[in-house]
């Protein structure tokens, strides 16, 4: 018999708190204070989530000698032409606006030139250097200062509590909100909102090395899947290049920020040569990321890499002083776990980092399904098959902003509607089923399970067989996370709570796996051992899955073809 | 050869526990372990029900505050082959505990809400006009004291090592007064009362200067340092 839930009742129902998910609360509260904002986090609000591991900085085309327009060529050139030109459109047009607003508003602090204007330093893939900073730990800050503006309005703030299942409409025409579950009292929440928004992450955590903090893992993209989405480009996940090899430590695979490389950090091989000679002679270091990491991939495996299975990354002929003085967050780090970023070389590997594939938006972050609004990671189509670094944190801030406006429009056309009381009790039944197996399988060794077999055979360079395999894998692991066990008090309970994450996680590993395998070419971050070719005639569209069906969906060429030089 | 290292962990489960009580656990300590690892070691092999709070384990979210062998640290960023064979670990204090290793931070946030720490600009609100950034001196000597202070992540180490906090439960803290000091410097910050708001016996006059806050500090900020910047502030401005 499953345990009561009490309800709760909002406007405006946000799920996440990263940099998405705050902008969205802060954005509608100012433009309607008389709304009822709900922000929910899985961990502490202002800590959870992503945005704050930002190292390297915002693209913003700022500088009078750059423009919105060349910041879009390189983002849709970056994501080879695969992205939604018009949500690209949208973050390079609004990127420079919303720096001023974290600038003035929120007062994030970023680090100035000599004559006081922002800074903005080198980032790879970009014809300028347009990327905003501070430091090399410039997520913290714009977290923190974001997370103090929620104390300046009257917004509910819910700590530690995570969504299990999107809650349909009783009429089944959208959503009515989200089952929540208290981590901290086991206790639950049927959430009812005029609108909900998602922003909770991507799924990279799904690999062996992986970036993002440990408890992301995908939420978004499952609950949206089950509850009938259309999610996108399922198949392109960036992996960086320079995760940190920290032995079997967690910190494994937790990046070392781009702007080493931008700076003229040089990768090397176990044998000391500068490899990126071999597969991008002109761009070298700073090539894009997914032709960088596939690079150290392929080293790695032709028997080139370190003793811990990596590649260096070397910045010591940079000057130790300026490596200390430009880089004190990695410097650190590295000094941690033994290495001497200033003078020596440190391992690295590449780390799975960020999910370009996402829920279906437009460009007021609208999805199909009424009542529901996607930003952020969790959303699929802006940065097409690879993401620009520096572009991540723009699109959280710029898109949860959006968000925030579109809820502040629509949730006083929307009624408050009735829930699939079914749907909520499902939702229960699923989540409470290991709490009462005296006995069953560990969450914790199907979770490196799926880590382990998304890395070997979903990877970096995948193939057909491969990801045959790893799919009948995941379906395997499917089946044994049903029968999960976790100790029966619902207070506080990690294990119960990584049952309810692997699940997730298998979830979105399947989606991924499953569009990888469709697509028979080689693009951006998706790269086929057994169709090594990039083909524009066959390939420019997009690869969308909902409902267990799989189709394609022609990119439309807004603003930008392949074969044009400059933008339309 | 494998290293083993035994864990004494303080636990209490605030609904189950008449009292905390330590528990003792032993695991294989793998090459740069942190004690983190080391935790999440005893809960996935060992024991289910030990509760701890984490989230980016790289040392940025403060989600993993803990006292370890006595001293307040992150678990993430503190490795196992700097510590002994056996490590004690504890919740931080002067706040309540949820289970375990897990503490409640409500106190700890509504003391930092009470100095306003928002930033103040020109047009606050987004529904307002955005206006230019102004240009900002990177060596002006006051930019430069802020810049340091606000690197900190609000983890509560500070707050669980400094004994005014212990023996004075209205006294702010060192992390919301080091933020109040932040915004105070901000040349571009426009409330003119912050002071205010630290200036009455929970305020910057309580610290008695002992400095645990900047010792354990996993950021580096020096709490202290701006307290009693705030402190001479405020003497400025009143005469």
């Amino acid at each position: 018999m499953s345990p009561g839930y009490d309800e709760l009742t909002c406007d405006f129902l946000i799920i996440g708190s990263g940099g998405a998910g705050l902008m969205a609360a802060l954005h509608a509260y100012d433009l309607n204070p008389r709304l009822n904002i709900v922000v929910v986090a899985k961990g502490l609000v202002g800590k959870s989530g992503c945005t704050r591991l930002v190292q390297g900085g915002f693209n913003a085309a700022l500088d009078p000698k750059d423009s919105v327009e060349k910041h879009f060529l390189d983002t849709v050139k970056g994501g080879a032409f695969l992205n939604n030109q018009d949500l690209a459109w949208a973050l390079v047009s609004d990127a420079p606006e919303i720096i001023r607003k974290l600038e003035t508003k929120v007062g994030v602090f970023f680090d100035r030139r000599p004559d006081g204007t922002i800074h903005q330093k080198a980032f790879a893939g970009q014809s300028f250097d347009r990327t905003v900073h501070r430091g090399d730990l410039t997520g913290i800050e714009i977290v923190s200062r974001l997370h103090d503006q929620l104390f300046a309005r009257k917004i509910t703030l819910i700590d530690e509590t995570r969504a299990l299942d999107l809650i349909p409409t009783k009429d089944g025409s959208g959503i009515a909100g989200a089952l929540l579950l208290h981590q901290r009292t086991g206790a639950f929440t049927l959430a009812r909102a005029r609108t909900t928004l998602l922003a909770t992450g991507g799924g990279p955590r799904m690999y062996k090395f992986s970036a993002p903090s440990i408890e992301k893992v995908g939420d978004g993209y499952a609950m949206a899947y089950r509850a009938g989405c259309d999610l996108v480009d399922m198949e392109m996940m960036q992996f960086h290049p320079t995760g940190i090899l920290a032995g079997a430590s967690r910190l494994s695979g937790m990046v070392l920020e781009e702007g080493l490389r931008g700076a003229g950090a040089y990768l090397l091989n176990a044998h000391g040569e500068r490899f990126m000679q071999r597969y991008d002679p002109e761009r070298m270091e700073r090539a894009t990321r997914d032709v960088v990491s596939r690079s150290a991939y392929i080293e790695i495996m032709e028997g080139r890499g370190t003793p811990a299975g990596g590649v260096y990354i070397d910045a010591s002929h940079l000057g130790a002083d300026f490596v200390a003085k430009t880089f004190p967050g990695m410097v650190r780090r590295c000094a941690e776990v033994g290495y001497d970023l200033t003078r020596r070389p440190v391992e690295v590997t590449p780390t799975a980092h960020f999910h370009m594939g996402g829920v279906a938006i437009d460009d007021r972050c609208r999805t199909a399904m009424p009542g529901l609004l996607v930003a952020g990671e969790d959303s699929g189509g802006v940065h097409g098959a690879n993401r620009l670094g520096g572009n991540g944190v723009a699109e959280s801030c710029v898109f949860g902003a959006r968000a925030g406006v579109t809820a502040a429009q629509i949730c006083s056309e929307l009624d408050m509607h009735a829930v699939d009381a079914s749907a909520v009790n499902t939702a229960l039944d699923a989540a409470l089923a290991p709490l009462t197996r005296p006995e069953g399988e560990n969450p914790f060794a199907i979770r490196d399970r799926v880590q382990a077999v998304m890395w070997e055979d979903a990877g970096l360079v995948r193939s057909g067989p491969q990801l045959a395999r790893a799919r009948a894998t995941l379906d395997e692991l499917s089946d044994r996370a049903l029968h999960c066990a976790a100790p029966n008090e619902r207070r506080w309970n990690l294990a119960w709570q990584q049952v309810l994450d692997v699940r997730n996680l298998i979830t979105v590993a399947s989606l991924t796996a499953r569009a990888a395998e469709h697509r028979t070419e080689t693009r951006g971050s998706h790269a086929r051992s057994d169709f090594a070719k990039r083909d524009d005639g066959r390939w420019l569209v997009n690869i969308h899955l909902q409902n267990d069906r799989i189709f394609e969906v022609p990119v439309v060429m807004t603003r930008l073809k392949p074969d044009a030089a400059v933008p339309a | 050869m494998s290293v083993h290292k035994t864990f004494r962990i303080r636990r209490f489960d605030p609904s189950n526990d008449a009292h905390p009580y330590w528990a003792t656990y032993t695991i294989e300590a793998k090459p740069k372990f942190s004690v983190l690892d080391g935790l999440f070691a005893i809960l996935e092999n060992q024991d289910g029900t030990l509760g701890f709070r984490y989230s980016c384990r790289a040392g940025m979210c403060g989600s993993c505050a803990m006292r370890i062998d006595g001293r307040e640290g992150l678990a993430c960023r503190i490795r196992l082959e700097n510590l002994g064979a056996t490590i004690s670990v504890e919740p931080l204090r002067s706040l309540p505990i949820v289970k375990d290793l897990t503490t409640d931070m409500t106190p700890f946030f509504d003391k930092y809400r009470k100095i306003d720490p928002f930033f103040v600009g020109d047009s606050p609100s987004f529904a307002e006009q955005t206006p230019e950034p102004l240009r900002v001196d990177p060596t002006q000597p006051l930019r430069q004291s802020a810049n340091r202070a606000i690197d900190c992540i609000s983890c509560g180490a500070c707050y669980s090592a400094c004994p005014t906090v212990a023996s004075n439960p209205a006294y702010l803290g060192p992390a919301a007064l080091n933020r109040a000091f932040a915004l105070a410097a901000d040349e571009r910050d426009r409330e003119a009362d912050r002071f205010a708001l630290i200036s009455g016996p929970e305020g910057a006059y309580s610290c008695r200067s002992i400095g645990n806050c900047v010792s354990v500090c996993p950021a580096g900020v020096a709490p202290l340092a701006a307290i009693q910047l705030l402190r001479r502030g405020k003497s400025a401005s009143a005469t």
